[in-house]
């Protein structure tokens, strides 16, 4: 559909007269949803809390949303080639006619929003966009649509031609900043709530009584327990905001858990070694560590990454983390331009040593670093899309993804490290090293005999296949 | 002092229909670990087949049934003292659990049965022996006037020890043929299981050192159910219960392959869309691409190959004369001919450890040639198993020298570890532990549901061998200490 009257708008301000406002965070295409837990419309639930104090009726459909016991709905769209390699191309989240039943019940009981909010994610997500928009656009075509986020900001003239919104936000939406995000709209409190330390009108004080106010209230059911930062270098960008969340959390003696999900980087606990306890006791029970795409693709910085790293392990070790578990994640970028995949797998062998878990975090170029003629859901990080400029295939990549899993995967809780010093990983690379593993290399382990497929017959003898 | 008693001096009597009970009971697990999958006790659910043709009214109480997810519940196990039991094992403790129906909830369920003639317990590990002799004294308090019947691997395999230990009547040693080639009754189950064990055939020719086949069997020969026996039974299970997966348990069931090819020929014309499985696997010289072929069509949705070591010296060792890496090679290459994915589960191998004067070197280089091959690693942690060659060689070491009793002979408690730390005074039982997590985590590095392969020449595969290589450099180069010197050494690691 060509919406060639849509508005472009750089910093939008939202419209705080009484309306009817509907909040739609769309489904997601995508080849894998990795952290599909963590995903929340933040943009959408700083605007509910925006448009309800200004006495908006505001309603919201999650697509991604699902109960606890629940698992994300998936179906499969296509199937991708990428040489030899078939990658399943799926759909994420509440099924259409599920949407649709949310949609028409509105209409029966004469609820019609007079405009609709879309979170744009991400650029190469925006086929879930663009159902969205021509879901609720046969429903309410009376409703003005705003598309907002990542997806309009970063591939405005893509969003303008396919998107089907009537205004394309450029930018972020003015008022949000320092708002907290409104969560009674879920049918269930969700299980964890994003915080964001954002400049503007927000203080640490305000962060504290937003924290208390999911995580101490006395309804079971509004009481939120985990929750993440959504601020990007969030501590070197507010480190006396940050310090004073966490230390009124200890103070209050907050039973939440914390979760640092690519915002802290390992230099963070370097400069200050005192940060890690204090990221302990306030509750963080899980530090994934920023990844190295910041970084140039030089080995000065891969070592000097790893000293980083082993610093900041061992003072997070020393806080009372539990070294080698899922607690303390090291996150190595792959898929940049002009990477070598022979120093990144390298890179992340050693990684993992010295963290004990890893996650590699596929690099996502923005729209104006691919081919012009690369469609943009094609320019998903997970595809790869640097893999033939790079000079490798799609299975290299894959090969590299699975090397990282394995260097992840627990065995009671704990990974397994290729690069200990103990008697198992002692031998295992001499094995492999040496390939003694392999009967051919290794005179006197290999069989001597000529392999003799057959069976017996039904009068017992040996019958040679 | 319970009575021994087999095929010979004891056998079940016919009675007017429904005029003498028999209670079935699969006792609890006490165990450090327990696997649910493919645990149905498959013995004791044909004798219920048997004793329903004799006329018995059947009560069953299997306490390993599994709930809707195939979890089998678990508590921790507490001593009289009301301490929780554990197993420490040189550097590594292990917590025991109570798995399944608890004794409590057991002699619930047992109060509102009538009274019954005879109290019918299967007994499976020999190193389980402790439930059974506490669910034997339940029965006996609760029903003084039944006469209790121990049966199955553990009383086969160590009659004495069940007649001296468990308090039961009688032992019954072997085989009840009678039983043998009937089909499990799985109508005693409430709600039917989502799969069924079936057996087309008995007994082994070979003697493998560690396998306990020959006794259980009475001897090598083997026998083989009828075609058309096994059909009915899958098709009764199939059209009355609903099940559609099949997991064959067998000694050896290719050593009679043309009454296999015929099994899976009549299954093929039944046209049934059954998944089939035989997760002790196949002797791989006796696999080649159109048996394969053949097994895939009847619905066989895996292979389980026994690589068991990737050494020929040491199959020899242990008696597998008929196997080698070669007949291995030869099995994969057939399976992957006949449709079978390497690197997705679809073909695994097992890799045995933990047994005597093993070197780890050896399980290692086995558990990465897997690794290499297939893909998927099934790690098989070794117990020395009663009337077996290798526990006859060592059983005075072992319940003498060490004084242990049958339960300690877990595998899961490394029974030969003292043993081979004579030999390698720095081998620690957590080396063991992490061993089990290398061939665990080998199986986890799937992406788009494909095993990378660690081993291979591929970009990554050198990259990674080039940075472990780098770092055996630098170890080499290092100081170390005397004692893990006089590990490496004896171990036989290449230093140099």
């Amino acid at each position: 559909m060509l919406a060639s009257s849509a508005k472009i708008v750089q910093g939008y301000t939202p419209e705080t007269d009484p309306r009817r406002v509907l909040l739609f965070n769309p489904p997601v295409y995508d080849t894998r949803f990795p952290w599909s837990h963590w995903q929340q419309p933040v943009t959408l639930l700083k605007l509910a809390t925006l448009l309800r104090s200004s006495g908006c009726d505001v309603r919201l459909i999650d697509a991604l949303y699902r109960r606890p016991d629940e698992k994300l709905t998936r179906r499969r769209i296509e199937v991708l080639t990428r040489g030899e390699v078939s990658i399943n191309y799926w759909r994420f989240g509440q099924l259409r006619f599920e949407l649709n039943t949310q949609l028409n019940g509105w209409q029966r009981e004469g609820w019609q929003p007079d405009e609709v909010y879309l979170e744009g994610f991400t650029t190469f997500w925006w086929r879930g966009i663009n159902e969205a928009i021509s879901l609720v656009g046969e429903k309410f075509p009376d409703a003005r649509i705003i598309l907002c986020s990542a997806y309009p900001s970063l591939a405005t003239e893509h969003a303008v031609i396919h998107s089907g919104a009537d205004i394309i936000v450029v930018g972020a939406i003015e008022g949000l900043s320092g708002l907290p995000l409104d969560l009674s709209l879920y049918p269930t409190c969700p299980l964890f709530s994003y915080l964001s330390i954002a400049t503007g009108t927000g203080s640490s004080g305000d962060l504290v009584n937003e924290f208390l106010a999911k995580a101490n209230t006395k309804n079971e059911q509004e009481r939120v327990r985990q929750f993440a930062f959504a601020d990007h270098d969030v501590i070197h960008k507010y480190p006396e905001q940050f310090r004073t969340l966490l230390k009124a959390i200890i103070d209050r003696k907050l039973r939440i858990s914390l979760y640092a999900l690519g915002n802290i980087y390992p230099h963070d606990l370097v400069d200050d070694p005192e940060l890690a306890s204090l990221l302990f006791r306030a509750g963080f029970k899980q530090l994934v560590f920023a990844d190295d795409r910041d970084m140039p693709l030089t080995e000065e910085a891969r070592e000097e990454q790893l000293e980083s790293y082993h610093y900041a392990i061992e003072h997070c070790v020393n806080a009372g983390y539990r070294w080698r578990t899922e607690a303390l994640v090291g996150s190595v970028c792959i898929g940049r331009p002009d990477e070598q995949l022979e120093d990144i797998a390298a890179f992340i062998t050693k990684v993992a040593h010295v963290t004990g878990s890893i996650i590699v975090v596929p690099y996502q170029p923005s729209p104006n670093e691919c081919a012009s003629d690369l469609p943009l859901e094609h320019q998903n990080g997970k595809l790869f899309p640097f893999a033939e400029y790079n000079g490798k295939s799609y299975r290299t990549y894959q090969d590299l993804l699975g090397l990282a899993a394995v260097l992840n995967a627990k065995y009671r809780s704990h990974t397994f490290d290729f690069l200990g010093d103990g008697l198992i990983p002692h031998l295992v690379r001499s094995s492999i090293v040496s390939k003694s593993w392999d009967p051919r290399n290794t005179p006197g382990i290999q069989n001597d005999r000529p392999v003799i497929a057959g069976w017996f017959n039904k009068e017992g003898k040996w019958v040679r296949s | 002092m319970g009575t021994i008693v087999t095929e010979e001096t004891y056998s079940v009597q016919a009675y007017p229909q429904g005029t003498r009970r028999a209670l079935l009971i699969n006792p609890p697990v006490y165990d450090a670990q327990y696997w649910a999958r493919w645990s149905q006790p498959a013995g004791l659910l044909r004798i219920a087949t048997l004793l329903k043709k004799k006329g018995y009214q059947i009560d069953f109480i299997d306490c390993m049934e599994t709930d809707i997810r195939g979890i089998v519940t678990k508590a921790r196990r507490y001593d009289v003292n009301g301490k929780p039991i554990s197993v420490m094992r040189d550097d590594i403790t292990k917590p025991i659990y109570h798995f399944g129906l608890s004794l409590q909830e057991l002699e619930h369920r047992l109060r509102y049965l009538e009274e019954p003639d005879e109290v019918w317990i299967t007994s499976i590990m020999t190193y389980w022996w402790e439930s059974t002799r506490d669910v034997v004294a339940l029965t006996k308090r609760l029903f003084p006037k039944a006469t209790v019947l121990v049966g199955g691997i553990y009383p086969t395999l160590a009659p004495e020890h069940a007649a001296e230990n468990l308090g039961a009547d009688l032992i019954f040693k072997g085989e009840i043929r009678g039983a043998s080639q009937l089909p499990t009754d799985l109508s005693l189950y409430a709600k039917p299981p989502s799969y069924a064990i079936l057996a087309t055939s008995r007994g082994c020719p070979w003697d493998c050192v560690y396998c306990a086949a020959r006794t259980l069997n009475g001897g090598a020969r083997v026998r083989t159910r009828t075609t058309q026996d096994i059909l009915e039974e899958i098709l009764y299970k199939y059209e009355h219960l609903g099940i559609r997966r099949f997991g064959f348990y067998e000694d050896n069931a290719l050593i009679n392959r043309e009454h296999f090819i015929e099994v899976m020929k009549a299954i093929i014309k039944s046209g049934l869309p059954l998944e089939l499985y035989a997760p002790e696997g196949f002797e791989t010289r006796l696999l080649d691409e159109d048996l394969l072929r053949l097994m895939k069509l009847a619905g066989f949705k895996k292979v389980h190959l026994p690589l068991e070591t990737v050494r020929s010296d040491i199959n020899r060792q242990w008696n597998r004369r008929h196997a080698s890496t070669e007949s291995f090679e030869h099995a994969l290459k057939s399976a992957i001919r006949a449709g079978f994915r390497p690197r997705t589960q679809e073909i695994n191998a097992f890799v045995l450890f933990g047994l005597p004067d093993e070197r780890l070197e050896d399980v290692i280089d086995s558990t990465l040639y897997a690794h290499h091959m297939v893909g998927s690693v099934i790690p098989m942690l070794f117990s020395p198993v009663p009337s077996t060659q290798v526990f006859r060689k060592h059983s005075d070491y072992l319940l003498k020298e060490m004084g242990w009793d049958l339960q300690a002979l877990n595998g899961k408690f490394l029974p030969f570890l003292e043993y081979n730390q004579r030999s390698n005074p720095g081998l620690r039982a957590s080396d063991y532990l992490e061993l089990e997590g290398l061939m665990s985590i080998l199986n986890e590095g799937k992406v788009l549901s494909r095993a990378v392969d660690l081993c291979d020449d591929s970009v990554v595969g050198l990259a990674f061998r080039e940075t472990l290589h780098v770092k055996e450099i630098h170890v080499m180069k290092s100081t170390l200490d005397e004692s893990k010197q006089y590990a490496y050494s004896h171990c036989g690691i290449r230093l140099g």
